[in-house]
């Protein structure tokens, strides 16, 4: 297992994921994914279990494990907390994102061109 | 003509993605310094638009990251997030893959792609300064997430490139450049959403003071107080490298050191011949 493969395999799960692709089941698609790229059990079970911190510990660049986390629909402030962040910057997170949330109720996406 | 203008903006996501999230002022302070930008570019009327931007894992993976691409594409798609327009950015072939050619003449480590997603970096400094989408953009994107990141003296010289190879080949051609990246700022790491105010200050005062050497000297220990998201300083460094070639001269547009809500300092730069600056009131 390289560095690069579970690189790979978190860029494509965030690709899938602001491509609407990646909606369920997210265990099936990584086994297959998983032995096609060679990743290790312990990268593997990372992966299935969202463990952010371990993924940044092994060496996956955290702007991708970032990224990662939103294919899941994994809230700012979850990943903060989850990566060890001071308790009051996630705090400010949440806040920011509770405002955000609360002043833009029901928003859907506009269609776009190439809808 | 060749270059006749450089503009370096922060392209911080929220400011089209949560655009409510900042103070009232502030996010009025903005609009207008990305109005002013939009009415410069407008007048200086450019066949082409060359924009230098930063990696955000959207193009290079680890195992083949290049310190510098650019897109020979005729179009480009953007990145659909952050509420930013979703389309198709018209290129310009001939003059990106004559572009690559050129650097490879030159030694310089430019990389040719047929296509590069156009994320935030590249289309929210777009959608305020060219929002009709009419003028052909030639991508450029300076690897700083995979280290090693090209040093701050090759980012100097792409813009001392782009001046000469546009003054060399396009000479006809009326091209300005838009540098975009962040100045401080942490991403996906414990430090997310911090900033470094005196960092920034730092930056652009030497930015302002065209001491072209001191940037190309800058290093990554430099670099690091301002976070990780700071390397993206580089594209604002290449449009100095362009700017002494051509005789440009930087002026502040915007100077918000702290922007609440978005947790940004919005700072915009632009470098125009002296004549050119006399008909601005920026």
């Amino acid at each position: 297992m390289t560095q690069s493969a579970v690189h790979q395999l978190v860029w494509e799960i965030h690709r899938r994921g602001r491509g609407e692709e990646y909606r369920t089941d997210p265990g099936a698609y990584l086994a297959t994914a998983c032995e096609r790229l060679g990743v290790a059990d312990d990268a593997r079970s990372a992966l299935e279990q969202l463990d952010f911190s371990q993924l940044i510990d092994i060496g996956v660049h955290p702007m991708s494990v970032l990224f990662f986390a939103h294919a899941n629909h994994v809230p700012m402030p979850q990943y903060l907390g989850a990566i060890g962040a001071d308790p009051a910057h996630v705090e400010t997170f949440r806040q920011i994102f509770e405002n955000a949330n609360r002043s833009r109720p029901g928003v859907a996406r506009a269609p776009t061109e190439r809808e | 003509m060749s270059v006749v203008g450089a503009i370096a903006t922060v392209h911080a996501p929220f400011i089209a993605g949560m655009p409510e999230l900042a103070p009232e002022p502030q996010r009025t302070a903005v609009n207008a310094g990305f109005g002013r930008l939009r009415a410069m570019l407008a007048e200086l009327r450019p066949d082409v638009i060359v924009t230098v931007s930063s990696e955000h894992i959207t193009n290079f993976l680890s195992d083949n990251a290049p310190g510098f691409a650019v897109s020979t594409a005729g179009e480009n798609p953007t990145q659909p997030e952050f509420g930013l327009p979703d389309r198709f950015v018209p290129g310009d072939s001939a003059f990106a893959r004559g572009l690559v050619e050129f650097a490879q003449e030159q030694d310089f480590p430019l990389e040719g792609r047929k296509e590069l997603y156009l994320d935030h970096g590249t289309n929210l400094p777009l959608s305020f300064l060219r929002p009709e989408y009419d003028i052909a953009v030639v991508p450029i994107i300076v690897n700083t997430v995979w280290a090693p990141f090209p040093s701050t003296a090759q980012a100097h010289d792409l813009g001392s490139l782009l001046a000469c190879y546009v003054d060399e080949k396009w000479h006809d051609t009326r091209v300005v450049l838009i540098g975009t990246g962040g100045i401080s700022h942490w991403v996906g790491n414990r430090r997310h959403g911090d900033m470094n105010p005196d960092f920034d200050r730092w930056f652009v005062d030497l930015l302002m003071s065209s001491d072209d050497e001191a940037l190309r000297n800058i290093s990554d220990d430099d670099i690091d107080p301002g976070g990780d998201g700071a390397h993206e300083i580089r594209t604002w460094i290449a449009m100095s490298g362009a700017a002494r070639i051509v005789g440009l001269q930087p002026e502040i547009v915007l100077d918000e050191e702290f922007v609440p809500g978005w947790n940004v300092g919005v700072h915009q730069l632009v470098w125009m011949l002296p004549d050119a600056r006399k008909n601005h009131a920026l």
